[in-house]
């Protein structure tokens, strides 16, 4: 069995306590038009190429034996239906312009380079995150790895887009210690407008989170809501998932982190050969930020940070 | 959280007092009067340039302008030469090269300064001459022609200094007790007939004498000061000062603030030879003057901290190191440890204070070491991992009972107090020319396998490590005739007695020979890509590189990316950095069996303090850095080419096996955005810190610097906010706009991590 991993990311301090090494997984069920990691969202893997760090050498071109790839007039196309994703352009480039976005892994080879980390772990209180894309989109191999860190004296988060078969989340939460939660919108007509999906499974799988966590010691569960300009920064959107946290939720939640919206992903987009609508997004602005968070309270929740840039 | 401002963020109130003297202080750095210079690119490369002239600050020559490496120099410059140059004795009575008429010149420079002493100040001695200034400084015929050869090996050397005293001997004999120990020992090498200890002896009377009178010259000074004064509080400061030094001119110190004094001279004096030199475990050198003081109610926390801060404003980077552990493995940390820390914490600005961390630290001193390190973001302390360097000295084969002690006494380097010659950071193996040759050789003989080429690259190794030792014994046979260490040698174990310098064959029992080594990770990467591009894929042959290299990749911009995007060191990637792996095993092993004339072994720091910045005396590399791009510095990955994040690059450099080597620091350049959104920066580091530790790393030097304000500032130095920029810029700390504009140049083009 083998997981599909676009970055392993070493020391972040965001996607749950202390310091962690973050796991990205390839493949996400929703399709969040502000999405910061747009290269995740396609399950199948593929090759992708920034024009920035094409010198035009054409070593490349030889290499393809589908046809897929061909010289443009900005630089070079690839033909997704016939790319056989075999890596043979991406060698040959000297620059990195081509490259293959994830790569696949055995659950042993990823423990391998994530259990070198473990005194940062230990001391800070910290362990291993899954996030992507949506973890459990690859069930089987996530929960794996969950069990064999765990097995290995590491502590693991989840960081899950909710969106997904309530079984396989709560065949992976024994194996969690830190559930990281997204609850994006909580009117379900915009849900569905701006990620392509009602919220309705969302929410079930929020108290079915909440109630195994409530059951457990020493596991813990955290909200994320993403604050992306006129999609889910308005007053009532928070006021409402506050209401829903500390109704449903009953006091299991730990943390609420909103995570402010920011533009840096827009280059992704370009090497993807995608637009973006909100290539041109602006930023939230302090006071924004303060006057969310002061609504945000209102779920009772102890712990309720702001993470991010403002625009100023 | 913007840059330290002196005075900004400090824990602890300044007194007026106190105030005054930091502006006094930031005005002789800022005037260049505390710069400290060197020759040129070739002596950051080899340590060792054509002339073998080449110490700082000044050649003796008059007029001498080399680069500057920063504003941390203790002396403070005059802008004119010593007025008393003709009258030196060894210009009248005729250039002798031994330690009497070392000590004769020593003696006549200490009696023609002036004892200074400034308002306000508590704690006096300031200097404005070295004696590299005005005594004739020649390795003579022989050595230099050995270094040429060694030069043209890839390594070179310059012994001078850099060893660490054991204060506490003149703290608890005095000088006049050190002095009636010179004076017995010479009288028994004169009753049995030794010229050569005989000569070693009147030199170290000349300087032990000169000290006392020196010091007993304040004394009257500042007695002259409070008969003229008015001010009772101005009066009453000038008849304290001049009370102890009446005192330890020749007795050790009664209290605390005699004992602080006592270490103001003792470096002040020392400094005056010239050279940099770490001075060992201030924590405990203190404490007991401390307690006492306290017991006694004649001292006061406030005053113990003050006393000290004034030193640290005069004495000016040098090296002190605090913790570590005591003869019986337990933690060494005392009150005095806080106090020290404290100390810089009021004044900020630059130091070189090292923390040596174990597991069983007070955690309290460690938290408050990270808090102070974050907070004033100017690289104080480094943080050092103690089990790690006594390791070092155990396998190096010195005894536990030594090996305890060691002291963090330079910018990567560690010392066993009063017990070690081993020429710290003053010699250098450029490794990326036995690389050259083996390629060469590799070429010629038209080798199959990449194993071929990395032996030739071993026997190369050889080649210039002895060329090396061949120079370097030619220097330590005269060394104590030519340049010697004196002043250091009276807080030395053995010298006395011995009659014997500290840098004479035996003159100290450890004499180690320790070698800085430039480029590592460019050629662990430029074998890496070989053995991919060359003997795997064969894509290129290595005729073709050679050339491309040899030519600075001319025309051949699409090989040199080839090699460049191969996988790089610093990056926690297994096979590039089991090669990094491989050739510090190299080094370690060729080292191990390389032995001085002294009889002890040759050993390695993963390190070169500023021989990178000067890239174009090596050329281009097979790693696909062209000839301008800086080299990596010490065993931190070249810049540019780590790009998983710092965790990712410490991980890396926690592969070598740190206990085959004399040191080696993880230098972070920390943006202060990457501390947003997170809550305690201090425990951050703290955090990062141990665990890096516990890998096995040895030293972190941390920055945290706001880019944009260092890239105007190599322009506007003239701006008086960028007056107090304070950086760690190797080993040591320096106010960024004192700095050489290569040395800044380079420093903003740091790897520079401003989010995770």
């Amino acid at each position: 069995m083998t997981g599909l991993v676009f970055d392993v990311f070493k020391g972040t301090t965001h996607d749950g306590p202390g310091i962690r090494d973050t796991v990205f997984f390839k493949g996400c069920p929703l399709r969040c038009a502000w999405c910061q990691n747009p290269e995740s969202i396609e399950a199948k893997n593929r090759v992708w190429y920034s024009v920035k760090k094409c010198i035009g050498c054409g070593e490349c071109l030889a290499t393809c034996r589908t046809g897929a790839l061909c010289a443009g007039a900005d630089g070079m196309e690839i033909n997704t239906a016939r790319c056989a994703v075999c890596g043979g352009c991406a060698g040959a480039c000297p620059t990195g312009a081509l490259s293959i976005i994830a790569r696949e892994y055995t659950v042993d080879e990823l423990l391998r380079e994530l259990i070198v980390d473990k005194p940062y772990f230990n001391i800070s209180g910290g362990g291993v995150t899954l996030s992507g894309g949506e973890p459990l989109m690859q069930s089987e191999f996530c929960i794996a790895l969950l069990r064999a860190l765990k097995e290995n004296g590491v502590t693991t988060a989840l960081d899950t887009c909710g969106y997904v078969s309530s079984e396989a989340l709560a065949r992976a939460l024994p194996h969690t210690d830190t559930v990281l939660f997204d609850l994006k919108i909580f009117d379900s007509d915009a849900h569905a407008r701006f990620t392509g999906h009602e919220n309705g499974k969302i929410l079930e799988n929020a108290r079915l989170a909440a109630d195994f966590i409530t059951k457990n010691q020493g596991k813990a569960l955290w909200i994320r809501t993403p604050i992306i300009p006129d999609a889910t920064d308005s007053d009532e959107n928070i006021l409402e998932i506050a209401k829903f946290i500390k109704r449903d939720l009953s006091g299991a939640v730990s943390r609420w982190d909103l995570c402010l919206f920011n533009r840096a992903s827009a280059f992704k987009y370009a090497s993807l050969g995608r637009t973006w609508e909100f290539a041109e997004a602006r930023g939230i602005t302090g006071a924004e930020k303060e006057r969310l968070l002061t609504l945000a309270r209102q779920s009772s929740v102890d712990e309720i940070y702001a993470v991010g840039f403002t625009a100023e | 959280m913007s840059k330290l401002v002196m005075n900004g963020i400090s824990s602890f109130p300044q007194s007026d007092r106190l105030k005054k003297l930091i502006e006094r202080s930031r005005e002789l750095a800022i005037s260049g009067k505390r710069s400290l210079y060197t020759a040129n690119n070739t002596q950051l490369v080899y340590h060792w340039s054509d002339t073998g002239k080449a110490i700082a600050p000044q050649s003796g020559e008059g007029g001498f302008k080399g680069m500057a490496l920063g504003d941390h120099g203790c002396r403070v410059s005059t802008g004119e030469d010593f007025p008393y140059l003709s009258e030196m004795p060894s210009r009248t009575e005729g250039y002798k090269m031994n330690a009497e008429s070392w000590g004769k010149d020593f003696a006549f420079l200490m009696d023609h300064s002036p004892a200074e002493i400034y308002p306000n100040e508590a704690i006096v001695g300031e200097f404005h001459w070295e004696m590299n200034e005005v005594r004739h400084y020649d390795f003579g015929e022989k050595v230099k022609s050995l270094g040429k050869i060694a030069r043209e090996h890839g390594a070179g050397g310059n012994s001078h200094g850099h060893t660490c005293s054991d204060l506490s001997i003149g703290l608890t004999q005095g000088w006049g007790g050190i002095l009636e120990r010179i004076n017995k020992s010479l009288e028994k090498y004169t009753r049995l007939e030794h010229p050569g200890k005989m000569d070693f002896l009147l030199g170290a009377k000349h300087c032990c004498e000169a000290i006392i009178r020196y010091i007993d010259k304040h004394a009257d000074r500042a007695l002259g000061l409070a008969e003229a004064e008015s001010d009772p509080a101005q009066k009453a400061l000038y008849l304290k000062i001049a009370s102890s030094c009446r005192n330890i001119a020749s007795n050790p110190p009664a209290t605390y603030y005699e004992a602080v004094q006592w270490i103001q001279f003792a470096i002040m004096t020392d400094r005056i030879v010239g050279h940099g030199n770490g001075y060992g475990r201030l924590d405990r050198y203190l404490i007991k003057l401390y307690e006492k003081g306290i017991a006694d109610g004649t001292l006061t926390r406030d005053e113990a901290r003050e006393y000290l801060s004034e030193v640290f404003l005069k004495v000016r980077g040098q090296f002190f190191s605090l913790g570590g552990r005591d003869k019986d493995g337990n933690d060494a940390t005392n009150e005095m440890s806080f106090v020290v820390m404290e100390a810089y914490d009021m004044i900020g600005d630059y130091n070189n204070l090292g923390v040596m961390w174990h597991p069983d630290m007070d955690p309290k001193f460690y938290s408050y070491v990270c808090d102070v390190l974050t907070r004033h973001g100017a690289g104080t302390p480094s943080l050092v991992n103690y089990d790690v360097i006594r390791d070092t000295e155990l396998r190096s084969g010195i005894p536990e009972e030594d090996a305890s002690d060691v002291a963090y006494s330079g910018c990567q380097w560690f010392c066993i107090p009063g017990k070690e010659y081993c020429d710290q950071d003053t010699n250098s193996v450029v490794l990326t020319d036995p690389m050259f040759r083996a390629i060469d050789k590799a070429v010629d003989g038209e080798y199959e396998s990449f194993e071929m080429l990395y032996s030739a690259f071993v026997d190369e190794l050889k080649a210039t490590t002895e060329a090396l030792r061949v120079f370097k014994d030619a220097q330590y046979d005269i060394l104590h005739l030519m340049w010697p260490e004196i002043v250091t040698s009276l807080n030395c174990h053995g010298t006395i007695e011995r009659g014997l310098d500290v840098t004479a064959h035996r003159g100290v029992d450890y004499q180690f020979t320790s070698t800085n080594i430039l480029g590592i990770p460019n050629v662990a990467d430029s074998f890496f890509a070989i053995s991919k591009l060359v003997y795997e894929q064969k894509k290129y042959t290595l005729r073709e590189l050679r050339d491309a290299v040899r030519s600075n990749w001319k025309d051949n911009e699409v090989m040199r990316l080839h090699f460049l995007k191969q996988n790089k060191y610093g990056n926690d990637i297994a096979d590039v950095d089991a090669m990094y792996v491989r050739v510090t095993e190299s080094i370690a092993e060729i080292m191990d069996n390389t032995y001085n004339n002294r009889g002890q072994q040759y050993r390695a720091s993963l390190f070169q303090f500023m021989g990178h910045t000067a890239s174009e005396v090596i050329g281009a590399t097979p790693d696909g850095r062209r000839a301008t791009d800086p080299l990596a510095h010490g065993c931190n990955p070249t810049v540019g080419n780590s790009t998983k994040g710092i965790f990712a690059a410490a991980n890396s450099t926690a592969k070598a096996d740190n206990k085959k080597f004399l040191g080696g620091s993880l230098a972070i350049e920390l943006q202060p955005k990457f501390f947003d959104g997170k809550d305690n920066i201090g425990q951050f580091i703290e955090n990062f810190s141990k665990a890096y530790f516990e890998k096995n790393g040895v030293q972190i030097n941390l920055n945290i610097i706001d880019l944009n304000k260092l890239r105007d500032a190599i322009d506007h130095p003239e701006n008086p906010e960028y007056h107090n920029i304070v950086i760690k810029i190797t080993g040591y700390t320096s106010r960024f706009i004192m700095l050489t504009r290569s040395f800044q140049e380079e420093f903003v083009g740091r790897e520079n991590y401003e989010s995770l």
